[in-house]
């Protein structure tokens, strides 16, 4: 690594250093595969992430009600409409009130954009830690992962 | 490699006292050069000393205790990695009770007597009024924990799926807000 002269350092441009960036690549795909082996050998309507996924689950069908009403817009996740502009600052606003509430509340993680799949290289997109929670979350409980849950068990 | 030179005459240089500060301290205590070496190259891959560690304990089932008393402690700059160098000896509970008597009776001055004549000596000296045990170990995985407010479901699956005490799992989950994956994460680390 190179060491910058200080007047060239601009602070507002400093990114991480590569193998910080890396480190929590590592740590997402663990938390992605751990995931991924709840799945497998747990019944996905009984699987539990928080201490509060039922707050959660009621805080996210009244912030996004729209994605509640056909719920094949929770299995198959729109990234580009989860990220536009207005879904940005909607998805801010409700990850910013668990701050207090859930360690690592915006860590980035790995959500399957599919949820009958596994995670794979078209499958995944990055997310924060309260986005995966919710939808994986409203994922279980509507039934959406039972596909992903059986296929898993049957691969095994 | 510069670290086997200078291991050639290190040897001599650090008994005589100019020791450096990273391997200094105890090096009278080393005993054999296969030792010196795996020190040397442990102190190569970044650990770094932890200065002021008097006692280590290892507790196994039954209570049986392996205790290292003033041992070299190093420890990994990335992670919770701990190496710890040093003479293991066994000891029971009830001896520990009387080492913690004897140590509050001397003012903590146990660093020099760590072998077992000298604990011998004060067993004589306080008799049998050490029947309240001091707690002297650190807590551990072992043993029954606190689970209020927790569910015992997530206990079981984190147990499953790391295969881990009843305790550990209740640890980890603790630690991490109750967040199921992130608890499996550290308790598999």
């Amino acid at each position: 690594m190179s060491i910058l002269p200080v007047n060239k350092f601009d602070p507002n441009k400093a990114e991480n250093h590569e193998d910080i960036e890396k480190q929590f690549a590592v740590v997402a795909v663990k938390h992605a595969q751990i995931y991924w082996g709840l799945l497998e050998k747990i019944n996905p309507r009984l699987i539990r992430l928080t201490q509060i996924d039922d707050e959660i689950f009621a805080d996210f069908q009244s912030q996004f009600p729209e994605l509640f009403y056909n719920t094949e817009t929770l299995a198959v996740i729109d990234e580009d409409n989860m990220k536009n502009a207005r879904n940005k600052a909607r998805w801010r606003n409700f990850i910013q009130a668990y701050q207090q509430k859930v360690q690592d509340y915006n860590f980035g993680s790995l959500l399957r954009t599919n949820s009958r799949g596994e995670y794979g290289e078209e499958n995944t997109i990055f997310v924060t830690r309260m986005q995966f929670l919710a939808v994986e979350i409203a994922r279980n409980r509507l039934g959406l992962n039972d596909e992903a849950h059986a296929n898993a068990k049957a691969e095994k | 490699m510069p670290a086997t030179i200078e291991e050639l005459h290190s040897d001599h240089d650090d008994v005589a006292g100019g020791s450096d500060n990273e391997t200094g301290a105890n090096l009278d205590k080393v005993q054999s050069r296969a030792e010196r070496k795996a020190r040397k190259a442990l102190i190569g891959l970044g650990l770094k000393r932890v200065p002021d560690i008097t006692r280590v304990t290892l507790r196994r089932p039954k209570g049986l205790l392996y205790v290292i008393a003033t041992p070299d402690v190093f420890k990994s700059q990335n992670s919770d990695c701990y190496i710890v160098f040093g003479e293991a000896k066994m000891e029971d509970p009830n001896a520990q009770a009387q080492l913690g008597a004897q140590q509050l009776a001397s003012g903590g001055e146990n660093k020099h007597h760590h072998d077992h004549d000298h604990d011998h000596d004060h067993d004589h000296a306080h008799g049998d009024d050490d029947d309240d045990v001091p707690e002297l170990e650190e807590a551990d995985d072992s043993g029954e924990v606190d689970e209020t407010g927790m569910d015992p479901k997530d206990i079981e699956v984190v147990m499953a799926q790391v295969n881990c005490s009843r305790a550990k799992a209740v640890k980890v989950l603790k630690e991490n807000g109750g967040d199921v994956i992130t608890a499996i994460m550290a308790a598999s680390e």
